[in-house]
């Protein structure tokens, strides 16, 4: 009887865990197709001429702009434009750029596996450092180690990106000479090991940006966690301190870490942004910046679309995993 | 104000904060030269007599670029986070009061505005609208709404269960009375704290901006800009970029001191409560 009465409690517990996430996922559909409308609004309200003057330039005749407006499809209506824009997206075609007329989706495929290659690392670098970090000072709070230490995290915690990747620069690139100074040059003439170098500052750098936040919540939660009761008896009932710190104080610690590691992962795809500019990285970044720079409406909304849709991404795994983690959760909206 | 400085935290934060508003404020006016006057003869000088910080690729006098740029770090992003907490704070200040459908509404919208990272959020605005001096406004503007919208909202909640609301609203007094007369003075705290807070990440993101060529544009002196006209010639003049770093640094890391140093009192103060 019991058993049965278990197993019904079981399914319904998973039906229920898989309509919360269900939900998450729809309402952050919403939410993509929102930042979708309002991004190709925000690029296209000017009028087609507009758009064209803008690539253009001043100098330009009016058979010059009609041209480029009819070639590029911007005559049409606006709400036509946008229905083909995401119509396209959803079957990956990302639009033709206004400047270099190439196939958006062509350019950003190879961009993005440079781009992603370097925030994972760089994220999965600068979370285990923070982690590692975080819980060196979480056992050892209060003493002069932890106060030094958290000072250090705390200046560069509150330094621009740029400026840690510019100290970065300045001490690799410049003085030492260690690392080349345009990293897209090996891109498109270097081998496979000079590719290679050129992932390594731009991922230190992000790795530089996460590990002060995500080595502060860990080092309190460490340090509350440890206190905790269940700890504490943990620890009475003979259990090592190795075992006790990972086994109970670190897990109960590791829902509130995921979703600040969430947040700062979201952080860091800004961040990616300016890295890639610094350092001259061909990536998804450098190509936002450049398509802002020369009035490309088009490249801009597609690298826009692909962030919010790998934040979309990161904020749902959270959810998920915060759901399957917090046994609490299970029960709510 | 006397308890912040007793912390050390404070008190060195307060020190940079005070010491770089200082020199932002005073210094177009003591900068020997003109910060935009180009002397091509004279590019890339080490520190000498005439130029104490030496001069950058375009031969315009360091000392006077790093004394004249940080107006625009301070200018805009305190504007902003002000219009932003004025704006958003309100509305949130009275949703949250009132409760109902309206905090609802609110609250979705903003959840919504939240949900990229701001610093993609100015860019899209600047890239549709250029990058004025206005448009930077708006855009750190609306990026910090939905921030100071979430913790305004958080200390209204805190408040507007609490007795002396309460004997407000017997009273009969209106709502906007309540909200502003007598919750307000009790929140100050961790709104002070936060509005530091954004103040300090707006300058980083104004000067990222530069940075990247997307905010302040040349011939103003701007740090942020600065750096990056520095970086093609850096070796052979790497002042030019150090001395705005300087500057940048000293204000952000002074910031971030002194909002923890806020953090602790407001919080120091809640406790005797």
């Amino acid at each position: 009887m019991v058993e049965v009465i278990a197993g019904h409690q079981a399914d319904s517990r998973g039906r229920r865990i898989a309509n919360t996430i269900f939900q998450r996922i729809v309402a952050n559909a919403i939410v993509l197709l929102i930042i979708s409308a309002v991004t190709f609004a925000l690029m296209n309200f000017k009028a087609p001429e507009d758009l064209a003057r803008s690539v253009l330039g001043r100098e330009v005749s009016s058979e010059q702009i009609a041209a480029f407006v009819r070639s590029n499809n911007l005559d049409a209506n606006f709400v036509e434009r946008y229905l083909s824009w995401i119509s396209g997206v959803f079957a990956g075609d990302l639009g033709t750029s206004l400047i270099t007329r190439r196939a958006v989706s062509a350019v950003v495929s190879d961009a993005i596996g440079r781009s992603l290659t370097v925030a994972m690392l760089g994220a999965f670098l600068g979370v285990c450092s923070g982690v590692l970090a975080g819980v060196f000072l979480g056992v050892r709070v209060g003493s002069k180690t932890d106060i030094r230490m958290v000072t250090a995290l705390l200046v560069i915690a509150s330094m621009p990106e740029f400026l840690i990747g510019i100290a970065l620069y300045m001490l690799f690139v410049t003085w030492l000479g260690w690392f080349p100074t345009q990293a897209a040059f090996a891109f498109s003439f270097g081998s496979a090991s000079e590719r290679a170098m050129n992932y390594i500052l731009p991922a230190a750098t992000i790795a530089l940006l996460l590990l002060p936040h995500v080595a502060r919540v860990t080092r309190v939660t460490m340090a509350e966690a440890i206190d905790a009761p269940y700890v504490v008896a943990a620890k009475l009932r003979g259990l090592s301190q190795v075992q006790t710190k990972w086994n109970y104080a670190f897990r109960s610690a590791a829902a509130s870490l995921i979703s600040v590691i969430g947040v700062n992962l979201v952080y860091a795809i800004s961040g990616v942004v300016v890295v890639e500019y610094l350092f001259g990285f061909p990536g998804v970044g450098s190509l936002l910046v450049e398509a802002i720079g020369a009035g490309d409406s088009v490249t801009v909304q597609a690298v826009i679309m692909i962030f919010a849709i790998f934040v979309i991404i990161i904020n749902v795994s959270v959810d998920i995993i915060i759901v399957i983690l917090n046994p609490r959760l299970r029960y709510g909206t | 104000m006397r308890r912040i400085l007793r912390t050390w935290e404070g008190r060195i934060g307060l020190f940079l904060v005070v010491g770089t508003t200082i020199l932002i404020a005073v210094g177009p006016y003591i900068a020997p030269y003109s910060p935009t006057e180009v002397g091509l003869d004279q590019f890339n000088q080490s520190p000498n007599s005439v130029h104490w910080l030496g001069t950058d690729h375009l031969g315009r006098d360091v000392l006077s670029r790093f004394l004249s740029g940080g107006r625009s770090i301070i200018f805009i992003p305190v504007v902003s986070v002000t219009l932003a907490y004025l704006t958003a704070g309100l509305v949130s200040m009275v949703a949250a009061y009132k409760g109902g459908i309206f905090d609802l509404v609110v609250s979705r919208i903003v959840e919504l505005l939240m949900s990229l990272p701001s610093l993609l959020k100015i860019l899209l605005m600047v890239a549709a609208f250029g990058p004025s001096t206005g448009v930077l406004i708006l855009a750190i503007t609306i990026a910090n709404m939905s921030g100071a919208s979430r913790v305004v909202r958080g200390a209204v909640l805190s408040q507007s269960r609490l007795d002396y609301v309460k004997s407000s609203e017997a009273r009969g007094e209106g709502v906007l009375i309540i909200v502003v007369q007598e919750i307000l003075p009790n929140i100050v705290g961790p709104l002070a704290a936060d509005y530091t807070l954004r103040i300090t990440w707006a300058i980083i993101a104004l000067s990222t901006l530069s940075f990247l060529g997307l905010g302040v544009q040349p011939p103003q002196p701007d740090w942020g800009l600065m750096i990056q006209d520095a970086r093609a010639s850096i070796k052979a003049a790497p002042l030019v970029a150090i001395v705005p770093a300087l500057g940048i640094a000293a204000l952000s890391v002074g910031l971030n001191l002194t909002a923890d140093a806020i953090v602790r009192w407001s919080e120091g103060k809640e406790g005797s409560t």
